[in-house]
């Protein structure tokens, strides 16, 4: 054995006792003092603050189950991100507690004035959210644009488990009627298999390939054939 | 210098398939009037003067259209027939009646000729039809009910589907094998936005619409008294069978079912699955759909099959090697080799009843669709069209020895018809709206 393995070894060996050494009740109780610390965060920095005490929580957690190094590390972390929202929290001091000083006279938020169209919901409806996304003439590769597109896809999908999201498959005129079926069936599995990876549950991911049959636009140019080598969104 | 003998090679076989019994004949007028069209096939020289009237009521229903005009169009749709001019006739057609002046005939440079009569008589016509060979002074017997009068329905359907029937013999006395004028091709025409599924007549004139869904239906093939087709109408594509005027579901696996065809059997239906990750092709149970087995199993897509007239082998369309090709293997699945190598855009295979050839679409250089041929056995190529828009989807005729197929040469996709050769082309479709993916009924 090498005096390199022997030192590695030894060096396991310390960190496991250190990871077997109880729960680390000390950072833990400091990382609570932090948070009780950092009370002007809560209002201020209101994210940066539920960062810091969603860490605390893991930390607690993971020392219930006996995690304790894990724990340790997130006990710190959490007394870390706690300060920070309070610092945080002291920069926006002034406009946070006393808003209207900061805006002057006659200050007016437009979006306050945003008519919302009778039936239009808050939700942003599955046709706004999902976009769709294009391909090359004979391709299902996927450019930059469409991983771009199918990323805002994928998480709003992940925000709506209660729905079954069917891509459609579809292809310019040109070529067979049969070859352009099974080419859209490839691009609509090109996206579900890329969403897949994006961490979307595929079990309510489906698949439906239209060919040629269902252009979106029935013009005859490079334009048009564009617009219709395409994966849409459907949901049930 | 290849190409003259190749013409010449092709001359030769098709002149050697064409017995026309002027071109033994030698002495007087020998040569008189002989055409040739581009394939360098000897034409017939034909005249078919307007049917007359043989008594009766007067023709107020288009008979003499349903009986004349359909045998012109026939004739002309072959290419193996040059029509002369009616303008140039010596004899006087109505005067001679249903016998014809030999001699005014031959003089007239013709070597056939077609007399039509009828005589109507109620809700019923008579009708006769002759064939005469003008430089053999004899009538020509064809079989019955051909050779002499017959009684029809006053309808100017029937009534061209005896003129088809006639045309048809007419065509066997020449060529030694009978013309295709009463099968049927199966067709898609769009229907505002919706793609139903129509029979049409070869000469285009008879059209029946098959489906009114609504939806989708497309692929169509018909064999063993059944239409198979591709439908969205019960969500994906779905295969359904459509026989007595019932339709009924025939395969709804998850994924694709796409573009069924009937073995030439009639017991198996060769089709594209994607029911287990991509399009493969599967053979199934002909009459209930179950799954027989699959035949390929590759990366990329396997699509539309097509049978050879044996029941041995397919070939079909597979983008393994990157670009979408013309493959063929046995009907097991085995053996499976590339059969084209020339383009990276080549679909919709169809092989002929001959056996010799698949015909299909290739998109060449200029992104333009056009049809060719390629040797099963050598994988020579050879183009059919060009120049004349887009022309896609063939399917042969039941002979093999003519191609329908569409075509945007004049804008919207219509119906045509060429000879195997692609030297004689004419438009068939007389509808209005879009055809598509053609299916003749052999």
């Amino acid at each position: 054995m090498s005096r390199h393995t022997l030192r590695a070894l030894m060096a396991l060996a310390l960190l496991a006792l250190v990871g077997c050494g109880g729960p680390p009740t000390q950072l833990l109780k400091e990382a609570s003092t932090a948070l009780n610390d950092a009370a002007l965060a809560r209002k201020c920095a209101p994210e940066e603050f539920a960062a810091a005490q969603a860490m605390y929580e893991k930390a607690n957690a993971l020392a219930a189950e006996g995690k304790h190094s894990e724990a340790e590390a997130s006990a710190r972390a959490a007394k870390k991100l706690a300060a920070k929202a309070q610092q945080k929290a002291l920069l926006r001091k002034e406009e946070c507690l006393n808003p209207e000083a900061l805006k002057g006279a006659g200050a007016v938020d437009p979006n306050a004035f945003v008519e919302t169209q009778p039936g239009d919901t808050l939700e942003v409806s599955a046709e706004e959210a999902l976009k769709t996304v294009y391909f090359g003439y004979n391709a299902a590769e996927l450019s930059s644009d469409a991983r771009d597109v199918l990323a805002s896809n994928a998480e709003w999908i992940k925000g709506h488990r209660d729905k079954v999201i069917i891509i459609e498959g579809h292809c310019d005129e040109r070529g067979s009627t049969e070859y352009n079926l099974a080419l859209g069936e490839r691009r609509a599995l090109v996206v579900r298999k890329y969403l897949g990876q994006l961490g979307v549950d595929l079990d309510k991911v489906e698949v439906v390939s239209y060919g040629e049959e269902q252009p979106a636009d029935y013009g005859k140019s490079d334009v048009a054939f564009g617009r219709n080598r395409r994966a849409e969104f459907r949901t049930r | 210098m290849k190409a003259h003998i190749a013409l010449l090679a092709i001359a030769l076989a098709l002149g050697a398939a064409l017995v026309t019994p002027a071109a033994a004949q030698t002495g007087e007028g020998a040569g008189l009037g002989v055409d040739v069209n581009s394939s360098g096939l000897t034409l017939v020289q034909m005249a078919v003067p307007d049917a007359i009237s043989l008594g009766g009521a007067p023709d107020t229903r288009g008979v003499t259209e349903a009986l004349t005009g359909t045998i012109n169009r026939d004739l002309t749709l072959t290419g193996y027939f040059n029509l002369i001019d009616k303008a140039g006739f010596l004899a006087d057609p109505k005067a001679e009646g249903m016998d014809p002046d030999y001699k005014a005939w031959f003089n007239t440079g013709t070597q056939g000729l077609i007399k039509a009569g009828y005589r109507i008589e109620g809700t019923k016509v008579v009708v006769d039809l002759r064939l005469f060979s003008v430089d053999g002074s004899a009538r020509i017997t064809l079989p019955k009910p051909y050779d002499g009068p017959v009684e029809l329905p006053l309808e100017p359907t029937r009534i061209r589907r005896h003129a088809h029937g006639f045309v048809n013999e007419v065509i066997r006395y020449y060529t030694k094998a009978p013309g295709f004028f009463n099968s049927r091709i199966v067709v898609v025409k769009r229907v505002g936005r919706a793609k139903e599924l129509f029979m049409v007549s070869p000469d285009g004139l008879e059209e029946t619409q098959l489906t009114k869904s609504g939806g989708v239906n497309m692929l169509p093939a018909i064999g063993g008294g059944a239409i198979y087709f591709t439908s969205f109408r019960a969500g994906g594509p779905h295969l359904f069978k459509l026989q007595g005027g019932k339709t009924t579901p025939f395969s709804t696996h998850k994924g694709l079912n796409t573009g069924a065809v009937l073995s030439p059997d009639g017991g198996t239906v060769a089709a594209t699955l994607s029911k287990d990750g991509n399009a493969e092709i599967y053979l199934l149970n002909a009459a209930n759909g179950q799954i027989k087995k699959r035949v390929t199993n590759s990366w990329g897509i396997d699509t539309s099959p097509t049978w050879s007239p044996d029941g041995t082998r397919l070939a079909f369309v597979s983008d393994r090697h990157g670009s979408p090709q013309i493959w063929l293997m046995n009907a097991d699945g085995s053996n499976q080799r590339r059969l084209t190598f020339q383009g990276d855009y080549n679909q919709t295979p169809d092989w002929s009843p001959k056996g010799d050839k698949v015909v299909f679409t290739a998109r060449d250089e200029r992104n333009v669709f056009d049809l060719f041929t390629v040797n099963v056995g050598t994988g020579q190529i050879e183009r059919l069209t060009q120049n004349q828009g887009n022309n896609e989807e063939p399917t042969w005729s039941p002979d093999g020895r003519f191609i329908a197929f569409t075509s945007t040469r004049t804008g919207e996709s219509k119906l045509y018809l060429m000879t195997a050769d692609g030297r004689v082309q004419h438009p068939i479709s007389t509808g209005k709206g879009e055809y598509f993916t053609p299916s003749w009924a052999r």
